[in-house]
């Protein structure tokens, strides 16, 4: 078991295992089955009994399409692309659940050629993408509707880079909110 | 972005009106298209234009039009698009355009579409927030072609 800060408790397991009440996860668990074949190759992730439903339920969207994204062989876009990496896939875990809360809309996640991945949310031509690289290194920009700059920075970890998560939270709270405010207007 | 110079590796060769053609791979279960909450508008993911080592495959209309194809015959699977850009946009982004016909190394090096592959090049030096700004820049100016996914969300 690994503690990564604080609130956040992150351990990977060989197998599925029952943990000890100490051991509980104080926000999530991701735990990891040794993959012995590639279409083996899976993420999963516990949640603690303090995670709010709405934000459970975009979390467990965002494993599920990983998990998807794991299963794609080398070369899927036909021009030699790499496999996503497990490694990239836990990363954009703790991003979504860094920059993520109860409103959050749910992002979009794509696959990158050099086996990172991408997690975009767009709403109103305002963007917001985290860029997650095979071993780790995040980038990530946000705009707003006309192209101008409102949030980026590159960045090995996230847990030194408090002002970059702060300014990306802002911000994708303000497309959450702008997407809700559509719905409302449009019901 | 008016006042930017090509890259200098640009081939002033290819005038500023060409098209561009660019394939968006998919993925089988999905494709590299991000779409909007709030207007439905689609366009391609910014991932979708990272470059390689030797920069981002694109096919020359002018080219493929000489030997009587088109962007359809860019497509490989079903769920593929196609998108277009004018030569000048990438040069406006400090890139440049360079023919690479017949690139070897691929599973369809014989198709005839290979004599219009070209190659927008110029990201080696570019720091990760150009690149992503850049990337960016071209996905949001490029227009669809082909967009299998439009045709499936119609009503």
């Amino acid at each position: 078991m690994t503690t990564i800060s604080e609130r956040l408790l992150i351990g990977i397991a060989t197998a599925p295992q029952p943990w000890s009440s100490h051991q509980q996860p104080t926000q999530f668990l991701i735990q990891r089955d040794m993959a012995s074949r590639d279409d083996q190759r899976k993420i999963a992730v516990t949640f603690s009994q303090n995670y709010r439903p709405a934000k459970l339920d975009l979390m467990n969207l965002a494993v599920g399409k990983l998990n998807q994204l794991l299963q794609l062989e080398r070369n899927w876009d036909a021009l030699g692309a790499m496999q996503v990496s497990e490694t990239a896939a836990l990363t954009a875990i703790r991003w979504l659940d860094l920059l993520s809360d109860d409103e959050t809309f749910s992002p979009q996640i794509f696959p990158l050629p050099n086996g990172g991945v991408q997690v975009e949310w767009l709403a109103g031509g305002e963007s917001l993408e985290i860029e997650i690289g095979p071993k780790n290194n995040v980038g990530v920009l946000g705009s707003d509707a006309v192209g101008n700059v409102l949030v980026e920075g590159d960045y090995p970890d996230p847990q030194g880079s408090s002002e970059l998560i702060m300014s990306a939270r802002k911000h994708l709270s303000a497309l959450s909110g702008a997407v809700r405010a559509a719905a409302r207007s449009r019901t | 972005m008016d006042d930017a110079l090509p890259h200098p590796e640009d081939d002033s060769s290819i005038s500023d009106d060409e098209v561009l053609y660019r394939r968006i791979a998919d993925y089988g279960s999905g494709d590299l298209v991000v779409v909007d909450a709030i207007t439905g508008h689609r366009r391609p993911s910014s991932g979708a234009f990272k470059s390689d080592d030797d920069g981002i495959s694109v096919y020359l209309n002018g080219v493929l039009s000489e030997i009587g194809l088109g962007p359809n015959d860019l497509v490989r699977a079903p769920q593929n698009a196609v998108v277009a850009l004018r030569a000048t946009v990438p040069r406006q982004l400090s890139l440049g355009v360079v023919r690479h016909a017949w690139p070897t190394g691929t599973d369809d090096d014989d198709h005839p579409r290979n004599a219009a592959h070209a190659l927008i090049v110029g990201f080696l030096g570019l720091s990760g927030k150009e690149r992503r700004r850049t990337q960016k820049a071209l996905a949001q100016l490029c227009t669809w072609v082909i967009d299998p996914g439009a045709r499936k969300s119609d009503p």
